[in-house]
């Protein structure tokens, strides 16, 4: 036991631990799940197939990784992570991250965008009722 | 585009050529530049002052009677705008609000598409005095500069600034230097004014739609543009006036002067000209 205990022993037992078959059945029903409500959205127009693929990707790709769990190893030892699932949960969050600040490159565009059709509006509402630049302006 | 679609867009969509574009791939293309004439407008950006607007556009007729006065209504929930027009004013209202930096901008877009030659920009709740706007403009017609800034400071007398904003004042003045840009002694003065090659660059994409500080100035800068500064009277801030470096954005202005800086200085060409209505500066 104490042998077991030490660092590398101790990693080795961690990851060898078999997944268990209802986390694997539960990655692999909300994948399922995830993937179904994604194409419901897509085919009701309430979400854009252009901003499908990623999520698409993440429900396929936990789906794959239930039916494959040692892919999750894989990464694991690739990373240097002592459990398969810390290594799982890292990519999970830095995914997210790097979501969310798409979305807010997004968010600015659009802002940026709206910021110039407001601004056409108000320009082209006071065209409607303006003259041009006045004669006595023009005398500086 | 078939003629019977056409014939749903206004006059003004067709001139920047709007039509036959798909909303996802909405771009305003390039119009023809206009003819310039020799005038000058007074641009005000004005959110909420009802009670202030008529008196200030009045102030400015009875100071610059040559000079059209235009008002940037950014979507004010009171009598703004009706003030503003009654006061003689030309009215520019915003659907909604978008900032100060954005309803200035309004007003450069506007002053480019008319043609004007000069533009000054002055607060809507009576801080700046339109006396001093003959001054300001003497600067642009002179050739002298490009952008003359009506400072508080040249002449110190009569303006007190808490020590806060001093502070801050001086913090950004010697930023703006540090970065290669002229020596300003009131870089965070609203009151301007600005030629046209001046306030074209400003219609571009990179204006900020919320406080145009330094970095703008020293875009300007950066851009060839000269920029002087002229002494002016400044009155103190209005009871109940809300400034844009007051409060919580105390904190978060001097955080988003460093980043707006950072991006002036390291702004890459195409996105220094993006947006500009008339393309580049030749």
């Amino acid at each position: 036991m104490d042998r077991l205990l030490e660092g590398d022993n101790l990693r080795e037992f961690m990851m060898a631990q078999p997944a268990s078959p209802i986390t694997r059945a539960i990655m692999l029903f909300a994948g399922a799940v995830f993937l179904s409500v994604v194409l419901t959205l897509v085919r009701r127009g309430r979400l854009s197939e252009e901003l499908t693929p990623l999520w698409v990707a993440a429900a396929l790709a936990v789906m794959v990784l239930a039916v494959w769990f040692d892919g999750v190893r894989l990464l694991a030892r690739a990373m240097g992570a002592w459990t398969a699932t810390s290594a799982l949960y890292f990519l999970s969050v830095l995914f997210l991250v790097f979501l969310c600040l798409g979305y807010a490159v997004r968010l600015s565009q659009l802002a940026s965008q709206v910021r110039a059709l407001a601004q056409e509006l108000a320009l082209l509402r006071a065209e409607r009722t303006d003259s041009p630049p006045t004669s006595e302006g023009g005398a500086r | 585009m078939s003629s019977d679609s056409e014939g749903c867009l206004s006059p003004g969509m067709h001139r920047l050529g709007m039509a036959g574009m798909a909303s996802s791939e909405l771009q305003l293309r390039k119009p023809a530049s206009p003819p310039v004439s020799s005038a000058t407008v007074v641009a005000i950006p004005a959110f909420n002052e009802g009670a202030r607007i008529g008196a200030v556009v009045t102030r400015v007729r009875q100071a610059v009677p040559h000079v059209d006065v235009v008002v940037v209504d950014d979507g004010s929930r009171d009598q703004t705008a009706e003030q503003a027009q009654r006061a003689g004013a030309r009215c520019i209202r915003h659907p909604f609000n978008l900032g100060y930096g954005a309803a200035l901008q309004t007003g450069y877009k506007y002053a480019a598409r008319r043609g004007y030659a000069r533009l000054v920009q002055l607060d809507a709740d009576g801080q700046h005095d339109p006396a001093d706007v003959p001054r300001l403009l003497a600067r642009l017609e002179s050739g002298e500069a490009d952008v003359a800034i009506g400072s508080r400071f040249v002449n110190p007398a009569g303006y007190q600034m808490s020590a806060g904003r001093s502070f801050g004042r001086h913090l950004l003045g010697n930023l703006l230097q540090l970065l290669g840009g002229p020596r300003i002694a009131d870089p965070t003065s609203g009151f301007q004014a600005l030629s046209r090659p001046a306030f074209l660059l400003y219609c571009g994409d990179f204006f900020p739609a919320d406080f145009p500080d330094i970095d703008v100035l020293l875009f300007l800068h950066r851009q060839g543009m000269r920029l002087a500064e002229v002494p002016v009277t400044m009155a103190p801030n209005p009871p109940g006036h809300r400034s844009m470096h007051a409060g919580r954005r105390a904190l978060y202005y001097p955080y988003k002067m460093c980043l707006a800086l950072f991006r002036t200085v390291a702004l890459p060409r195409p996105a220094m000209y993006a947006g500009l209505p008339y393309g580049p500066p030749s």
